[in-house]
């Protein structure tokens, strides 16, 4: 059972990668399947997102100078089971964001790539159940290129981030998985291009921004997930919540990458190998944003196009 | 397979393991988030006291005896001994956030006002609604409105200074600390005279102007203020009748500054009426925005200059080139080749001078370059409140002439003649010739040349860069520029003028 599991190319989820004011894509950097030693995927994703509201704070606005921000990106993502204990994952997109009204000149290139390690750290079977497993996962992301950090019209935020997390998963004999994930990302200041002046009620204390650097939140981040997976195809339903720390709102001349960006979305991914070549599938996905605060609310669309790769260990 | 070779060796265990506990620890280090608070500065020390400024010549006021300051207590006196009792006690059990107000008030009276004023106009440079009327308990603090704010808070903190100048050489009473040993000086000695405080004047001055520009932060400014005056007292520096008799005066000069203001033209500035729409041009600029909003201040050509208005009026920009012709096309073609092209590098020095909404405008990033001189060079109180009142007044001179200009020619934004000019700023919503960055950075390093003549070189490419950042930003024709730039050097030679025959030896 479990080893027509590892035969599948999970690898499509991560790609929520990142909306006009965040680069995220904590959520689907790591799942509840392990490769197994020698097992190794590459993925290519496409993904379109917009939105034309986006929350100041936790209210609900639009700006008609800006009207609809529409994110697309490229991005490359491979892993690999260094052991059946032991992942690597690695993701690089390249994005582009876009204003349809106004004047913003768009933004394009390379955000940030990350480097994941997963490790398999209990598993108990359960009988005809099926088994439970714990894992826990650290990752790095840091900046491609030296994209904008502070303006309207963005592909992130700059900064260096960590990431630590807990995921648990169970999942049954005939395929149904339940995972959750419990994670604290701590991201790094940010050089600003231009001086950041706080307020003038900050007196001597410490703000949040202060000449050419900005503090970026960490955040909480939790999510759920709900599946089927079988060696024809794979579904999954699931709901992530990112909780900044404390940072401030939207607002002129406050740098974008102090912002508190904090959200809950849903999704829905299916893949599916192709027929006379299973080592190559194809996937795709759609996610919502439900609510949050300094962040668009974004609906997003994706593809993805995997191959897996021939295991390493079989000559 | 080649490939899965390749995977195999990056993807070998032992090399993972080291690159990833490598990153962590280079991420982790990197994820320190920094202190912010600040910025912390020195304690001013300057050697040269200026002396003589008692006699340097007023800008509001008629002369530094204008407003008189009562004969002081002799330092015989019992009157006087309480007060030095009063700080001996108050030494005595120094809070750590007592400790920090003195330091944060040594780094320089006039400084760290201008610094709060900073802040302040960049929380209140926020574009009211579109259609809103102007709101007097939260003005709109634009380039403009923030130029006479800093104009006003200057020469209110200049006159009030040179005046205290003249009452502490006339009452030559001595500081604290000389008549008394117990008492201990947290800041570092002064040879001025102690009575008037420059300090009180100062607070007091600067609280005047800055509650009347921001009413709702009355409450703010005057916590300020009260911290300041007392941090005075238990740094050892002054008694406490320095500081009420300092305060009196500083607050009785700042009114005579507001009676200027309240007279300068300034409330007809917004074009209630909407003149400016009478105005006619070939081809008319046109707001931007969604929803179409108004432009900023049409009228605010018409204001009272501070220098020479005869010789600014004369010196002001001919017309541009007509919208249409060769040359205005071949402008409008270089805006867009910069815009179909713009570099990280072009990109950054665009926001690096944008000093858009939420920001203390072109005039406080240039406050802010004169503050970081005026530091390196160890300025006294009064030489730094005639620097920032020669710069300052120069700067709301250049908003203007500038202001008069964008209102004679009315020339529309790049954006406005090919849309397809994608910018890397917010588009100002007013006309296009000439550029404010360049009236205004022209205007302020002419000044700064004449008053840190060593850093001459520096202040010319910074100035130029401000005016180019426009051109790179989208915003602005090359020719909006170096107009902007040679209007703004014509009126920092004007500046310049005053300060020559304003009896400082310089």
């Amino acid at each position: 059972m479990a080893k027509t599991f590892t035969r599948l190319p999970l690898t499509f989820l991560l790609l929520l990668l990142t909306s006009g004011f965040l680069p995220v894509f904590a959520q689907g950097m790591v799942d509840g399947f392990m490769k197994g030693k020698g097992n190794s995927s590459v993925a290519f994703s496409y993904s379109y997102e917009s939105y034309d509201t986006y929350f100041v704070g936790g209210t609900s606005t639009q700006n008609a100078n800006l009207g609809t921000i529409t994110t697309r990106s490229l991005s490359f993502y491979g892993v690999a089971g260094l052991t059946d204990k032991l992942d690597a994952i690695i993701a690089l997109p390249y994005i582009k964001a876009t204003a349809d009204q106004g004047f913003w000149q768009d933004q394009k290139g390379f955000q940030d790539g990350a480097f994941y390690l997963k490790y398999n750290a209990y598993e108990q079977k359960l009988g005809n159940l099926g088994s439970l497993s714990l894992m826990v996962a650290g990752g790095i992301s840091t900046p491609f290129s030296p994209y904008i950090a502070d303006a309207p019209v963005a592909i992130g935020h700059h900064s260096t981030n960590l990431d630590g997390r807990l995921i648990t998963q169970f999942k049954s004999n005939y395929g149904v998985f339940l995972s959750a994930q419990a994670g604290y990302v701590r991201r790094s200041d940010v050089k600003l291009d231009r001086d950041a002046v706080p307020l003038p009620e900050t007196g001597r204390g410490s703000p949040y921004y202060n000449g050419h650097t900005s503090h970026v939140p960490n955040s909480f981040d939790y999510s759920v997930k709900l599946g089927f997976a079988s060696s024809l195809v794979y579904a999954d339903a699931w709901l992530h919540k990112q909780e900044a720390g404390k940072g401030t709102n939207i607002g002129p001349g406050i740098p974008f990458p102090s912002n508190a960006v904090s959200y809950t979305r849903t999704g829905f991914n299916v893949f599916v190998p192709l027929p006379f070549f299973p080592a190559i599938g194809l996937g795709g996905g759609t996610s919502f944003t439900l609510n949050g605060k300094n962040v668009g609310q974004a609906t997003r669309y994706s593809g993805s196009l995997v191959y897996n790769l021939p295991n390493w260990q079989q000559k | 397979m080649l490939l899965s070779k390749i995977i195999r060796q990056i993807t070998s265990f032992r090399f993972l393991s080291l690159l990833f506990t490598g990153l962590l620890i280079a991420g982790l280090s990197g994820c320190e988030k920094a202190d912010l608070s600040g910025p912390r500065f020195e304690a001013a020390n300057p050697q040269d006291q200026d002396l003589s400024g008692g006699t340097w010549k007023t800008i509001i006021l008629k002369t530094s005896a204008t407003v008189s300051v009562p004969v002081p207590d002799a330092a015989t006196s019992p009157a006087y001994q309480q007060e030095l009792s009063e700080i001996k006690r108050l030494q005595t059990q120094l809070s750590g956030s007592q400790r920090e107000a003195i330091q944060y008030w040594s780094a320089g009276a006039t400084l760290r006002w201008n610094e709060i004023c900073r802040q302040l106009v960049a929380k209140y440079n926020i574009a009211p609604q579109v259609g809103a009327a102007p709101d007097p308990q939260s003005p709109f603090a634009n380039p403009v409105v923030a130029a006479r704010i800093y104009a006003l808070l200057s020469v209110a903190q200049y006159d009030a200074l040179v005046s205290a100048w003249h009452h502490k050489f006339k009452f030559n009473r001595v500081a604290p600390v000389q008549t008394d040993n117990q008492i201990k000086l947290l800041v570092p000695a002064s040879s001025l005279p102690s009575y008037p405080s420059e300090d009180a004047v100062v607070a007091a001055a600067s609280l005047e102007v800055l509650k009347f520009i921001f009413p709702k932060e009355a409450e703010f400014l005057s916590n300020k203020a009260t911290e300041h005056q007392e941090s005075r007292l238990l740094a050892g520096a002054n008694v406490r009748t320095d500081l009420t008799a300092g305060a009196a005066l500083g607050k009785e000069v700042a009114l005579k500054v507001l009676d200027y203001a309240r007279k300068d033209r300034m409330n007809l500035a917004g074009d209630a009426k909407n003149t400016w729409e009478q105005a006619l041009v070939p081809v008319k600029w046109k707001s931007l925005d969604v929803p179409v909003r108004g432009p900023m201040l049409p009228l605010a050509g018409n204001v009272k200059t501070w220098y020479d208005s005869t010789a600014l009026m004369t010196g002001l920009p001919g017309p541009p080139p007509a919208v249409g012709s060769t040359e205005f096309n071949q402008a409008l073609a270089e805006v867009r080749k910069i815009a179909d092209s713009r570099t990280r590098e072009q990109w950054r020095i665009s926001d690096f001078w944008a000093d858009g909404g939420g920001t203390p405008t072109p005039p406080g990033h240039w406050n802010q370059i004169a503050a970081s001189l005026i530091r390196q060079e160890q300025c006294s109180e009064l030489r730094t409140a005639r620097i920032l009142a020669l710069l300052n007044r120069a700067l709301f001179d250049a908003a203007i002439c500038c202001w008069r200009t964008k209102y004679t020619y009315y020339i529309p934004r790049p954006s406005q003649m090919d849309p397809k000019i994608k910018t890397a700023t917010g588009i100002p919503n007013f006309p296009s010739y000439t550029s404010g960055h360049a009236t205004f950075s022209g205007a302020a390093a002419t000044v700064l040349t004449y008053l840190f003549p060593q850093n001459g070189e520096n202040l010319k490419k910074q100035a130029e860069e401000a005016a180019l950042s426009r051109l790179y930003g989208g915003i602005h024709y090359r020719f909006d520029n170096e107009a902007g730039l040679v209007c703004g050097q014509n009126i920092g030679k004007e500046a310049i003028k005053w300060g020559r025959t304003d009896g400082s030896p310089q």
